[in-house]
């Protein structure tokens, strides 16, 4: 349970950020939490409390099928997502360079030349 | 009966290995990387017509890896996505082409890595039979557009695409969270273990489910009230770029919201009733914006808002009729939005501001990309002997045959506002105007708006896709037949 709270949590605080903050940087970076957020609580929907790592070393140990395994998907996905993220936050980072070069700030309320 | 084919996992790795190649040998091969990009995207279409043509029996199945389903990655298509990639395949050629003449300048190596990702990430979405596999590919369509739309490195490009990444990673958390809450429940990733094991899904956690993708697939899908990036990456990306946007990316989302709607939610009332009022209220905010435009582009964009929601309100609107009109105003949308583009930007193409004021007096110095605007907003606006007339007709049929009178009204106000704004960009067309001719359309780039204009005027006349009925019924049935992926194997 306490994963969910700290998992959702981070999500929450990450979702705050970007709405609240100014600063382009500091929307990236809630961005970024957000999604850690999100790792963790995939994470944890595969976390059995004193499971074992998913390797089977020996197949002969007595009662495998009574032995507790973490379920090893989730951790598959998030090792994808890390890397998805990383790219968001690169393209991001690099929009940030262009968006300040142009604007001259570093303030979104500062960047609305395009109106609907 | 499902058949194994590679064919699929051509369509994905051909653009995804010539973006990385391609971009590695740039320094030596710097003349040719557009030819050759123009090249894979043909091969591309011709490999998807190959692919149509067997799915037109049976559905076609790919396991990776040597892994048996439901464990591993499998890809799978049915007719129903058979034709989507038909079409994708079929802009993307078009697309790849006339940019060897669009773009003259600035980062050409990077745009045509972005390109060929952006077609594997949407090939990708496409075919796949997993939904991890579907969130990695969407996002791989993200990325590549989100640098895409920043590509000119303009001051406006800029702001459209730092929005749009802002906004589009926001959905992406979203629709991972829903993924997160998917796999809790029922262990699995593969869509046809889903679409058996969802029965056993308590309904308030479907809800749930059902929230966070239709708010995740809805901003890339562009739905009201999520859509406020789109019509400032629309119109401030590449004209190229904005046809593949207009008429690929957002109805990526669509898709999604489909297969996620027949397979994981398997038909659940509510759910249904958020997207066919979310469909309503796009349509009407998107033609009532599109009005007040004074851009080309911009009005493009917001047409096609109001658009996705007429598309939207006939799949979700609740008979088989009303699906296939819902399909077939799909296609009609991609076809025609593409030549819109297309053509209007290549007029445009020296100026920066995209105003209407520039298609002055078109029709008599370009006069084939002149018709293409016309045929093309006719056809948008459902003018007989356009494709556009079948495919709206169909959509009102459906909904008298329904009897819901209100529907048809709010559809016909939009096509009225829509016919106002079109016919304001036709009469601009034949303007009188002083501008001199600074520069002539290349043949071959003609040469597309003419085969789009033939398109859409020939299906309107003959409107035969195939079997368009079978293939929403696929997709109606698309859970039933993706589980028996998971019989084929035993």
């Amino acid at each position: 349970m306490i994963f969910y709270i700290g998992a959702f949590g981070l999500v929450l605080i990450g979702f705050l950020i970007m709405m609240t903050q100014k600063n382009v940087f500091k929307i990236v970076i809630g961005m970024s939490i957000a999604e850690t957020g999100v790792h963790l609580f995939l994470i944890t929907v595969g976390f059995i409390k004193s499971g074992l790592a998913p390797i089977i070393y020996d197949l002969n140990i007595d009662k495998l099928a009574e032995i507790k395994f973490v379920d090893p998907v989730p951790q598959a996905l998030i090792l994808t997502s890390i890397v998805i993220g990383v790219a968001t936050l690169g393209v991001g980072l690099a929009f940030i360079i262009n968006v300040v070069k142009h604007y001259k700030t570093e303030d979104i309320n500062k960047i609305k030349e395009l109106k609907w | 009966m499902v058949v194994l084919n590679s064919y699929p996992l051509y369509l994905i790795l051909l653009p995804l290995a010539s973006a990385f190649l391609l971009f590695m040998l740039n320094s030596f091969i710097k003349k040719i990387v557009p030819v050759l990009s123009f090249l894979v995207l043909g091969f591309n279409f011709f490999i998807s017509i190959k692919l149509f043509a067997i799915v037109q029996h049976n559905p076609v199945y790919v396991k990776l890896a040597g892994f048996l389903p439901p464990i591993g990655i499998n890809l799978f298509v049915s007719g129903f996505n058979g034709l989507f990639v038909v079409v994708i395949n079929l802009i993307g050629v078009a697309v790849a082409l006339y940019s060897l003449y669009y773009i003259k300048e600035g980062a050409k190596s990077q745009y045509y890595f972005l390109l060929l990702l952006f077609f594997a990430g949407i090939n990708g979405i496409a075919v796949t039979g997993d939904i991890f596999n579907f969130f990695v590919f969407f996002e791989i369509l993200s990325i590549s557009a989100y640098a895409l739309v920043g590509i000119g490195n303009k001051k406006l490009s800029i702001e459209a695409g730092f929005k749009y990444l802002i906004q589009g990673s926001i959905g992406s958390l979203l629709l991972l969270i829903g993924i997160g809450f998917l796999y809790s429940q029922v262990g699995t990733l593969n869509l046809g273990d889903i679409a058996v094991k969802m029965s056993t899904v308590d309904v308030k956690m479907k809800l749930l489910i059902g929230a966070l993708f239709i708010s995740g697939l809805g901003i890339e899908s562009a739905l009201f009230p999520l859509n406020f990036w789109l019509p400032d990456a629309h119109s401030m990306a590449p004209s190229s770029i904005s046809a593949v946007l207009s008429g690929l990316a957002i109805n990526a989302g669509l898709y999604g919201l489909l297969l996620f709607y027949f397979v994981i939610m398997g038909t659940l009332l509510p759910v249904l009733n958020i997207l066919f009022v979310a469909g309503i209220v796009t349509m009407l905010v998107g033609e009532f914006f599109a009005y007040r435009q004074n851009n080309y582009k911009r009005m493009l964009a917001f047409s096609s808002t109001g658009q996705m929601g007429l598309v939207v309100l006939a799949f979700f609107g609740g008979t088989v009729s009303l699906m296939v009109a819902g399909l077939l105003q799909l296609i009609n949308h991609m076809l025609s939005k593409v030549l819109l583009f297309l053509s209007g930007g290549y007029i445009l193409k020296n100026r920066d501001d995209y105003d209407l004021d520039g298609l002055s007096g078109a029709f008599y110095k370009f006069p084939i990309a002149a018709i293409g605007i016309i045929i093309g907003a006719l056809s948008l606006m459902g003018v007989p002997l356009t494709f556009g007339f079948y495919s709206k007709i169909k959509i009102l049929l459906g909904f008298s045959s329904a009897g819901n009178i209100t529907v048809i009204s709010l559809i016909l106000i939009a096509s009225f506002i829509e016919g106002v704004y079109f016919i304001k960009v036709i009469q601009k067309l034949f303007n009188k105007s002083n501008d001199k001719k600074e520069f002539k359309i290349p043949l071959l780039v003609n040469l597309i708006f003419i085969l789009f204009i033939l398109l859409i005027l020939i299906l309107g006349v003959y409107p035969h896709l195939g079997n368009v009925n079978g293939y929403v019924k696929n997709l109606i049935n698309s859970s039933k037949l993706m589980s028996e992926v998971l019989n084929v194997v035993k």
